[in-house]
């Protein structure tokens, strides 16, 4: 017998069935309400750590940079704000939801090795609903940080939101196109899961987050005879944590150069990650 | 004639066994650099497979452990891709692999069941209309919002079962799930199957209890390494298969005989059963008998170790270990002669069997204290073949009918 090319077709019954193809809406939202439930359950203080987590971090950055080693936050421009604590809080937060979303995606696959070996549906969701938990939590945070910024700080950063909103949509299509690739490779080598965490721990140092690019720029130093500043711009969360400053310290719009390279890297990896997925996601089941 | 609800033609499927668990990148990358590549190996799961599961059919897949039953019905549901091949299915498609999956041990039954019915495809509007329905079937009203890690495993899988069947599916995978609950419940799902059956569902049903394809399966298809051995109607590939399995049987046993064998598997050693084997009413010795036909048990006994007052006992079980019968003997092992060997036999009449395997224990206790002396587990084992009835009887049966209208009123007019 030849072998022939795999091939499966579906003549689905009349429309309005109860199982169809449309956007899996329903099951999107209960996987990711599951996430968010199963997460906090059985903790006391449930919701608070999302706000504890960030807090205890950068009281302890604060010290040690500010207060030991002396780093000098930039005045805000127009905002006039200069404050260290939320000039960290405004990169660190965006960078906290970049690590959360790319460790919990990447761990996604391999976490429902069960309902993915017993049942089918589509198996994007699965990585998209860790996601979705994970941003959910990072749109409390930014809420609360715009009502503290906004009381305390500067009032304009509220009108702003509109454009904060579609920086973080742009950062959340970007960390799904990456989780995408990182939780098929999870699902074969389950290195990939501490690899990430390894990776993500030298691309916080790489990332002016509690230090300001133009230490960076003031330095003058060039590296294969390329400028410092130019190399840094390689790194796609530079632009991502320049939007949320730009947005919640200095209370101005990002640049055109900044949405352009933000909008590239997150199409390229919804592209690149989707194409991924979309190639491996019939063998996830008997990978895992 | 409509078409078939799912088409399997030519589907093979391979498996990449890693003997050495290379789960991890280094041992890849280290692996390339030094071209060591012996240590992986394929399994063929199936073998080029090809069948078609007519439209509102039960229809029953056999075969031993690794045959590639379950994955045949992975490859269905889409968790497999098939390498080669191809899978037509026609019709909304939901799966009974396991009960209970995607239960999240922290949250409530409640959340559990939108959860799980929106992984099958329920949309929220159709969860909460059957929602009433999916506990009630359950019967766990009082628990419902209740953390499921809170549950008993058999309230765990009556919750799953009500959950995967409520979905109203066109076509239905069913593995071993047959069994769950408590004899209740078991009806009840068994009901539940039933009922979807009459709604024009088709049904996929993998089972190792011939009895359960008998009696619910019209068509079947037995798989013995990963091949199709025997594709038609649930009669004949539950009589073909048994017949392997009595040959299987035979073969590791390593030549105990024709139908006979010395041993079993002994529960005392105490030596006093020497063997015993199955013998048609012409008094040769057989290994598989009509479901009419008189057969006898003969048991040689070692007269020297029998106890003084002893009984012979025999248990008549089928092939999924359902004690049908359990006889003792009156005294025919009683003063038995101090020493040389005995020969009793049993002739069973009238039993009427249906087809497939059965197994006789035989035993020797001591009728004074009631302790048992020797008793030999599955010592004869035998296939009953050619019965048209599912089970475990065949009835003599005559069907009679009469026109009611006119019965009625002459009934009617004699008063």
């Amino acid at each position: 017998m030849k072998p022939r090319l795999p091939s499966r077709s579906r003549e689905d019954g009349a429309p309005g069935g109860t199982i169809s193809n449309r956007f899996p809406r329903e099951l999107l939202v209960n996987l990711t309400m599951r996430q968010i439930r199963g997460t906090y359950k059985r903790s006391t203080l449930g919701f608070g750590w999302s706000m504890l987590n960030p807090l205890v971090s950068i009281a302890v950055y604060a010290l040690v940079f500010r207060v030991v080693l002396q780093v000098e936050a930039p005045v805000g421009d127009p905002s006039g704000v200069h404050n260290y604590g939320l000039f960290l809080v405004a990169g660190i937060l965006p960078w906290q939801y970049h690590v959360a979303g790319l460790v919990s995606q990447t761990a996604s696959l391999a976490a429902n090795r069960p309902l993915i070996e017993k049942v089918y549906f589509p198996r994007w969701t699965v990585p998209a609903s860790s996601l979705a938990a994970v941003l959910f939590e990072f749109l409390i945070e930014m809420a609360v940080l715009l009502v503290i910024m906004a009381i305390f700080f500067h009032a304009g950063s509220l009108l702003w939101v509109p454009v904060l909103l579609v920086v973080i949509t742009l950062q959340t299509a970007f960390l799904f196109g990456m989780g995408q690739i990182l939780a098929i490779m999870n699902a074969r080598f389950r290195d990939t899961e501490h690899l990430i965490r390894l990776v993500t721990q030298i691309w916080f140092w790489l990332t002016p987050i509690i230090y300001p690019i133009s230490l960076v720029a003031a330095r003058d130093k060039q590296i294969l005879g390329i400028d410092l500043v130019t190399l840094y711009k390689l790194n796609p969360m530079v632009w991502f944590v320049d939007a949320y400053r730009a947005l919640l310290y200095d209370v101005r719009g990002p640049t055109l150069t900044m949405f352009v390279a933000m909008f590239g890297w997150a199409a390229g990896a919804l592209v690149v990650g989707g194409w991924y997925f979309r190639r491996n996601e019939a063998r996830i089941a008997e990978r895992l | 004639m409509s078409l078939p609800a799912i088409e399997v033609s030519h589907l093979t499927k391979r498996f990449v066994i890693h003997h050495d668990h290379s789960d991890s990148l280094k041992e890849i990358l280290l692996g390339r650099i030094t071209r060591r590549h012996e240590r992986t190996e394929e399994f063929l799961a199936l073998d080029d497979v090809s069948l078609s599961v007519p439209a509102g059919s039960v229809f029953g897949l056999i075969g031993p452990n690794g045959a590639g039953k379950s994955t045949l019905l992975k490859c269905l549901a889409k968790i497999y891709e098939p390498d080669s091949g191809s899978i037509v299915v026609r019709g909304r498609m939901s799966s009974l692999l396991e009960l209970g999956t995607g239960f999240h041990p922290d949250l409530t039954g409640r959340e559990n069941v939108f959860l799980n019915a929106s992984i099958l495809g329920l949309s929220r509007k159709a969860i909460a209309h059957r929602f009433d329905d999916i506990v009630a079937f359950a019967e766990l009203e009082r628990f419902i919002d209740n953390p499921i890690k809170t549950y008993s495993s058999g309230m765990v899988v009556r919750l799953g079962f009500s959950v995967a069947t409520c979905v109203e599916p066109e076509i239905l995978l069913v593995d071993e799930v047959l069994a769950v609950g408590d004899t209740r419940f078991k009806r009840k799902s068994r009901e539940r199957m039933e009922n979807l059956l009459t709604s024009g569902c088709t049904i996929v049903l993998v089972a190792h209890d011939l009895g359960t394809i008998r009696s619910l399966c019209t068509e079947a298809a037995s798989l013995v390494d990963s091949k199709v051995r025997c594709l038609g109607t649930a009669a004949d590939v539950v009589d073909d298969y048994t017949k392997l399995m009595a040959e299987a049987d035979r073969a590791a046993s390593g030549g105990a005989g024709q139908g006979g064998s010395d041993a079993g598997e002994r529960f005392a050693a105490a030596g006093t059963i020497i063997r015993s084997s199955l013998l048609d009413a012409m008094g040769t010795e057989v290994d598989a008998v009509e479901p009419n036909a008189p057969f006898a048990v003969r048991v040689v006994v070692d007269a020297g170790r029998c106890p003084d007052e002893a009984i012979l006992t025999l248990s008549l079980r089928s092939g999924d270990g359902t004690l049908l019968s359990f006889l003792t003997s009156n005294e025919v092992l009683s003063s038995l002669p101090s020493r040389g060997e005995v020969v009793a036999e049993a002739t069973l009449d009238g039993l009427r069997l249906a087809s497939g395997q059965y197994e006789v224990t035989v035993g020797v206790r001591d009728s004074r204290t009631g302790q048992i002396v020797d008793r030999a587990d599955r010592a004869l084992r035998f296939a009953v073949t050619g019965s048209s009835a599912a089970g475990y009887l065949t009835p003599v049966t005559t069907w009679t009918r009469r026109q009611v209208g006119s019965d009625l009123a002459a009934e009617l007019r004699t008063r």
